[in-house]
């Protein structure tokens, strides 16, 4: 009579266990790189937006924000801690206080400047990358018994 | 003018003459000023990119707390099957304006392809 045997089979539950146990810190750390990747894409967006330290005339739309006001909303600019409240997530977001939103919205009289939507959309792949690759490195690390 | 941005156009037509693309045409109040500004997601298929979607803003002004428009933008966004979300409602101390922004997403395609379609 023939017969099959499944040879390591114990390991390899073994090391899901632990994989499974070790999942949080895992979603942490790829949490951590994509949110790295978005942060460093605003930070580096907020360079852009335009500086208008001279006098408008009323009437005249603005192009752009004071220095003083600029360097307010890039100094507020941060990531929260981790959340694991049922998932994992991380926020970028700027302290109270700062022209951030007319600059993003526009109003009447200053032109819109979206800088931070658009870092978001162009840093969301590279974002997804840099979250995949860490999984997968973690992963490895578990099953090879790192 | 992009073909899927004429969609946008035409959508919001439909609710006022008071539309601007990039800028305001009558800034006095009750005025839409709309522009797309860069692409949210794109489509890749056997080394090109027969389409991407379209991200855009549209700002809508208005001195009347009950101003209609404000339902009429979105709906005449629904109906012409443009997604939008509301960004953001801000209220302008100095001039009075309550000031609606809803962020649009439309497909667009470039050419002929087997994966997208035409247009």
């Amino acid at each position: 009579m023939a017969s099959l045997k499944f040879m390591g089979l114990d390991e390899y539950i073994s090391k899901l266990e632990k994989l499974t146990s070790r999942t949080t810190g895992v979603c942490k750390m790829a949490v951590w790189e994509g949110g790295k990747v978005v942060g460093d894409a605003i930070k580096s967006s907020l360079n852009d937006i335009p500086i208008q330290d001279e006098y408008v005339r009323k009437g005249e739309k603005r192009t752009g924000i004071r220095s003083e006001e600029k360097e307010e909303i890039i100094a507020a600019f941060g990531m929260s801690k981790m959340r694991t409240d049922g998932s994992v997530s991380t926020k970028a977001g700027f302290k109270a206080g700062t022209k951030i939103r007319a600059v993003e919205s526009g109003t009447s009289y200053m032109q819109k400047h979206p800088v931070v939507r658009k870092a978001v959309n162009g840093s969301k792949t590279r974002a997804e990358n840099a979250m995949k690759a860490k999984f997968d490195e973690e992963t490895m690390k578990t099953m090879m018994g790192v | 003018m992009l073909s899927s941005l004429e969609t946008v156009m035409n959508a919001l037509l439909t609710v006022t003459e008071n539309v601007g693309h990039y800028t305001a045409w009558d800034d006095s109040d009750k005025y839409i000023v709309w522009a797309e500004d860069n692409e949210s997601a794109e489509l890749l298929a056997d080394n090109c990119k027969p389409g991407n979607t379209i991200e855009g803003t549209i700002d809508y002004y208005t001195k009347s707390e009950d101003d209609e428009n404000v339902m009429r933008i979105p709906q005449a966004l629904n109906n012409a099957g443009v997604w939008w979300r509301l960004n953001s409602v801000q209220y302008e101390d100095e001039t009075r304006f309550i000031h609606h922004e809803w962020i649009f997403r439309v497909r667009q395609s470039y050419g002929e392809s087997e994966v997208y379609g035409s247009g």
